[in-house]
């Protein structure tokens, strides 16, 4: 009787064993152990720009771990979007507007890696390098993060520091180009511990981009609340993250209601799930 | 603001630095580990129960509840026996020295 009660509460208090992600947007230091595989299956839905704008992008992410410090992965990723565009067309000096929705797919393939240099708990605070490329048919993404995170009692904190250098086909004078641009990003995320199943918290991104032509383009901030729940070898995330301040833009766009929405949205919701083999 | 928010937020960080797991100084005569199998046991238990949740702290548990805890994850995390005998010798003198 008394293994039975102590057994209870050693699985109250431990977590559960799966990877311990807890947040949607901001990445820990943690990789996976050696041989170890999970699958993730990530939804971003993208919703409100000056006009009618949504969009939905899903990943499915192959994650396994290669040494004790480093593990890669692979994703497939849809990129499906919706968006108010008007035409002018041109007949003799008059001119005629029409509207519409456009819609657009687009496939990529990425692959990450990721090197765990410390532990957030182990040592005075965890860290890792992450970088990821992205091709598609018109673009070519280099994602590189700084990663440190600190474990302080039931609270997580962990800080993203992000570059991407973007190639990215245009049509300029009736032939394709490549534009390159630049974006920088410093994430925060917070988690508090429930109990073995349950964490909440907050995130919230500060996104910046550039172009070699024309200097930064805009800077915004989202921030948001999410969840995180844990069950076995399963886990699931969701973060829900408003634009709450446009904090730059380029002279010609102005804000709309305070926020930069030329180029970002009102809203960005993440939902991940993940399945961890054994 | 922005600056503020972030200033605000190393400062978080950077006063919470510090390694919140117990580091052995000494062998352990209790459980019979040498200074170097629970230097080896702190290293194994850091590698690899840190991939799957951040870590708790030996002395969450008592030496019984670490022997039960470790026991069921041992398959999991893909230790050995030389290994699971080094983490729990490890965690049950860590625990033992903080309670």
């Amino acid at each position: 009787m008394k293994s039975v009660v102590i057994l209870f509460f050693t699985i109250l208090v431990l977590p559960a064993v799966s990877q311990d992600r807890l947040l949607t947007y901001t990445y820990q230091s943690n990789v996976l152990n050696k041989g170890q595989r999970e699958i993730e299956v990530w939804n971003t839905f993208h919703w409100g720009k000056v006009d009618y704008y949504r969009a939905i992008h899903h990943s499915i992410e192959f994650e396994i771990g290669l040494t004790r410090k480093l593990q890669t992965a692979f994703y497939f990723n849809v990129n499906s979007e919706t968006y108010f565009k008007t035409d002018l067309n041109y007949q003799g000096s008059t001119v005629i507007a029409s509207s519409s929705l456009q819609r657009e797919s687009e496939f990529s393939f990425s692959n990450e890696w990721k090197y765990k240099m410390s532990d957030p708990v182990a040592n005075a605070v965890g860290s890792a390098l992450y970088a990821e490329i992205e091709i598609s048919g018109s673009e070519i993404e280099l994602e590189t993060k700084l990663i440190l995170d600190k474990k302080i009692g039931r609270t997580m904190h962990v800080i993203n520091l992000i570059a991407e250098p973007e190639f990215e086909t245009e049509i300029e004078n009736g032939k394709a180009e490549q534009e390159m641009e630049f974006s920088f990003e410093e994430d925060y995320g917070f988690m508090f511990n429930i109990n073995k199943s349950w964490n909440v918290g907050v995130e919230v991104r500060n996104v910046n981009k550039t172009t070699s032509e024309d200097g930064l383009l805009y800077s915004t901030l989202f921030a948001g609340p999410g969840f995180s729940y844990v069950n076995g070898n399963f886990w699931i995330n969701f973060t829900a993250m408003p634009q709450v301040a446009g904090l730059y833009h380029r002279k010609s766009y102005e804000f709309v209601d305070g926020l930069e929405l030329n180029d970002n949205e009102r809203l960005e919701t993440r939902l991940i799930f993940s399945y961890m083999f054994q | 603001m922005i600056r503020k928010l972030y200033f605000l937020i190393c400062l978080t960080f950077i006063c919470s630095c510090g390694s919140a797991l117990y580091i052995p100084k000494e062998p352990s005569v209790i459980y019979n580990a040498s200074l170097e199998e629970l230097q080896m046991g702190r290293k194994h238990y850091v590698d690899y129960c840190s991939s799957c949740h951040a870590l708790y702290k030996p002395s969450d548990l008592s030496a019984t509840g670490w022997t039960n805890a470790v026991e069921e994850m041992a398959e999991r995390s893909h230790i050995n026996n030389e290994q699971k005998e080094l983490i729990l010798k490890y965690l049950w003198t860590a625990s033992a020295a903080a309670n």
